[in-house]
């Protein structure tokens, strides 16, 4: 099963993350906790592109989503400047309130909820993956790496 | 995202419903300006009817709770659904915010704290 959408830069990006998520959870049958999981990486992961992709403000950001036998595998891809979030740094969620910094904690949400990520830059877009194993599996695709 | 502000006693509580991401933390942020500025009484975030977080909106949870650290008035949160409450786990918030399972539980505690 595949379900593709786009979501245009310049326009309410995340409404339309939210009401595609709630098409494809209803038709495949998604746990609403897994949705919600899936909702806040995608999330992150689209806010990431928007904020750092400049110039081109109409361009779409691609998302494919297909549902396997025992995972999810879900695609980004977009054509703004080169960003490979699995180079950037989590937060260090130890440190205490005096010491603590607003960023990173995208990028570990994007780790703790997905199963296995990979990026790479084929014909000058951006084309991250990433898979999240749902109910009852425990699969990992070897096309791609755990973080 | 919707907000509700409301006075008890002397703390303020703004109860939050729907969705706090990267389209609604600016608004939510402006409505909190002049509480973090200078907090002037104790703040609850009463999250009961909160959806959704992402990194957005505990980006401000986190200004908020640095503008409360040295007192003397206090900040907690309450009422959290329970994936809200695992990505503040998650991001070791609740390391350092207090969070009350209900509103009238943050309430009394703030009236036991400050007699």
């Amino acid at each position: 099963m595949i379900h593709l959408f786009q979501i245009i830069k310049d326009q309410d990006g995340l409404t339309t993350l939210s009401d595609q998520l709630h098409i494809v959870s209803k038709e495949w049958n998604i746990l609403p906790k897994e949705t919600i999981q899936l909702n806040l990486v995608l999330d992150e992961l689209i806010t990431n592109i928007i904020e750092h992709g400049d110039g081109c403000a109409k361009c779409p950001i691609e998302i494919r989503m297909e549902k396997t036998n025992s995972h999810f595998k879900i695609q980004l891809s977009d054509a703004g400047p080169p960003f490979d979030p699995t180079q950037s740094k989590p937060v260090d969620v130890t440190l205490p309130l005096g010491k603590r910094e607003c960023g990173g904690l995208g990028i570990l949400f994007v780790r703790k909820f997905s199963d296995c990520c990979s990026y790479e830059r084929v014909k000058g877009k951006n084309i991250f993956q990433f898979t999240k194993n749902y109910k009852g599996s425990t699969d990992c695709d070897s096309s791609a790496d755990k973080l | 995202m919707k907000t509700n502000i409301k006075k008890e006693n002397d703390a303020t509580i703004f109860s939050l419903s729907g969705r706090l991401d990267s389209n609604s933390a600016p608004i939510f942020e402006t409505e909190l300006q002049s509480f973090l500025a200078c907090p002037g009484c104790h703040l609850v975030f009463d999250f009961n009817d909160l959806d959704y977080i992402s990194s957005a909106g505990l980006r401000i949870i986190l200004n908020t709770a640095k503008a409360y650290k040295n007192g003397p008035f206090h900040f907690s949160t309450c009422a959290m659904q329970d994936h809200v409450l695992e990505v503040f786990e998650i991001s070791g918030f609740d390391t350092f915010i207090t969070i009350h399972n209900s509103i009238n539980q943050a309430l009394s505690n703030l009236k036991n704290t400050t007699k």
